[in-house]
């Protein structure tokens, strides 16, 4: 077993990247996962400080050396902030607030939902449907401990008979009857989210003391999922793969349209270097994970981004289908809008 | 590691521009002593202020920014004061603070240059004002945790009246 030769080159060591890592560790695969940040351990995230930590934006990447580059229909290019990303090792899955819901059945059919699709976007639907994926959602909602409950209402997506989350959900917050009340009055099926958070002490990870300081924080004690302590640390631990922190990579390398491997760098004002292997994952979200394909020949993503910048409430769904909680820019504004649950909304809206 | 808070070394402001901040500060957030509110004053909003401006950019990125805009902004916005009421801002009454800063707020203060950018300076006067008093107290403000208390965060609930 050579690291320096391995199956799969995995960049990014965040969700997909580390969930892929483990399984294919698992099966016997050899695995190097490129992140190009360093690992931070629960403790780093303590004491809480919301000046720290949150205002002054110390988990997630600076956006004058870091930024996405965001671009209006003024076309005047403006440097953003990339809030959603963690800048250490397991990326958004570090600081978000871990709602693990499936995609829903219409997410894989987003292009058959519009008569006719949207102008300027490039909708298609999935070509797997909801139910070749249900094994893998149940594989991934045990891996990543997810609490919740099957079955509560319609608006939920729909469970295998018998199925049921690894863990129950989160004790209610005292809104939370308040806020169900609300809903199913205005004619929604409200329900329990499911969450990466320990309802109850799950291996190695405590049951979550609701210290309040979550979305956007690191968790101090592990009961929030993150791709370390879920996923990335059993694949290390199969010895079949391996993280290499300061690894950024900079270009994917093909030929004849053939991924051959990646180049990256440690220093950022030190020389390239490259890594070969017959596959190559690159999972370092959806934009940016895109871009490094923009270099190949056949492959356009232009739709896509279209989509994204239109400020239509409609077009924005194509990409947030692709991924799941990503952001989407109202207009010139700037103003976030995260959509969370894609389509499950809307299902809660019509039944 | 735990992360290590910067130690506050040194202050920014001379001592009749911590006055005037502390004049502004006092009706942004002021204190209501007859709902138990302790307000900016309290609180030292205008210490942790002090102390920020002179952290690194490493601690965060924009303090180096927010230097220059308080060098530059508080003469100006002093001179506005002598021009509308013939004295400093330290020694405006709380109607004049009420009203010299619902004016900034809305960028309609006159006398302003046209390029001093009203708005974007009240509403970095009141991010700090407010981080001053609700922050944790290693930053320098919240002193005695007194916002914390008021809040019931960390603490029993209490009032100051």
């Amino acid at each position: 077993m050579s690291f320096d030769a391995p199956d799969v080159i995995i960049v990014g060591g965040g969700a997909g990247g580390s969930t892929a890592a483990y399984a294919l560790a698992k099966r016997g695969f050899t695995v190097t996962v490129l992140d190009k940040c360093q690992t931070y351990q629960a403790e780093d995230f303590t004491p809480f400080d919301e000046l720290h930590f949150a205002s002054f934006g110390a988990l997630t990447p600076s956006p004058v050396t870091d930024p996405d580059v965001y671009v209006g229909h003024s076309g005047k290019p403006r440097k953003v902030n990339r809030w959603w990303v963690g800048n250490m090792v397991g990326g958004a899955s570090m600081i978000w607030e871990s709602n693990l819901i499936r995609f829903t059945k219409e997410d894989f059919q987003v292009r058959s939902l519009f008569d006719t699709p949207p102008a300027g976007s490039s909708l298609q639907d999935w070509p797997w449907s909801y139910e070749t994926f249900e094994p893998y959602f149940e594989r991934a909602e045990d891996e990543w401990g997810v609490s919740g409950k099957a079955g509560q209402t319609s608006s939920q997506e729909p469970f295998r008979a018998g199925y049921e989350y690894p863990t129950p959900p989160l004790a209610p917050h005292p809104s939370t009857q308040f806020l169900q009340d609300t809903f199913a009055r205005a004619g929604m099926s409200p329900y329990l989210g499911p969450k990466g958070i320990n309802s109850m002490d799950r291996d190695d990870c405590p049951e979550c003391m609701f210290c309040g300081f979550c979305q956007g924080y690191g968790c101090s004690i592990t009961d929030r999922a993150g791709s370390n302590s879920r996923v990335l640390n059993k694949a290390v631990e199969t010895g079949k793969c391996e993280l290499r922190e300061n690894h950024c990579v900079t270009r994917v390398d093909h030929e004849n349209g053939v991924v051959k491997g990646v180049y990256y760098k440690t220093d950022p004002d030190g020389p390239e270097h490259h890594m070969t292997a017959p596959l190559v994952i690159v999972a370092v979200q959806a934009i940016q994970s895109a871009q490094p394909y923009w270099a190949l020949p056949h492959v356009s993503y232009q739709g896509c981004f279209r989509s994204l910048v239109s400020g239509s409430r409609a077009l924005e769904f194509g990409p947030r289908l692709c991924a799941a909680l990503g952001p989407g820019w109202t207009e010139d504004s700037l103003s976030i809008a995260t959509h969370i649950g894609q389509f499950t909304a809307a299902r809660s809206l019509h039944d | 590691m735990e992360w290590e808070p910067p130690t506050p070394d040194g202050q920014f402001f001379d001592g009749p521009s911590l006055a005037r901040i502390k004049a502004l500060f006092s009706r942004i957030f002021p204190a209501r002593a007859n709902e138990g509110v302790p307000g900016a004053i309290d609180a030292g909003a205008f210490d942790y202020l002090d102390h920020l401006l002179v952290f690194e950019a490493s601690v965060y990125r924009e303090i180096p920014k927010w230097r220059a805009l308080y060098r530059h902004a508080l003469p100006i916005l002093n001179e506005a004061a002598l021009h509308h009421y013939d004295t400093n801002i330290e020694n405006l009454t709380a109607d004049q603070l009420d009203a010299f800063l619902t004016a900034l707020s809305s960028g309609s203060l006159a006398g302003l240059p046209d390029d001093f950018g009203q708005i974007h300076f009240f509403s970095t006067l009141r991010q700090h004002c407010l981080q001053g008093c609700f922050s944790d107290s290693r930053w320098g403000g919240n002193a005695d945790d007194i916002m914390w208390r008021w809040l019931g965060y960390q603490y029993d609930r209490e009032d100051f009246s």
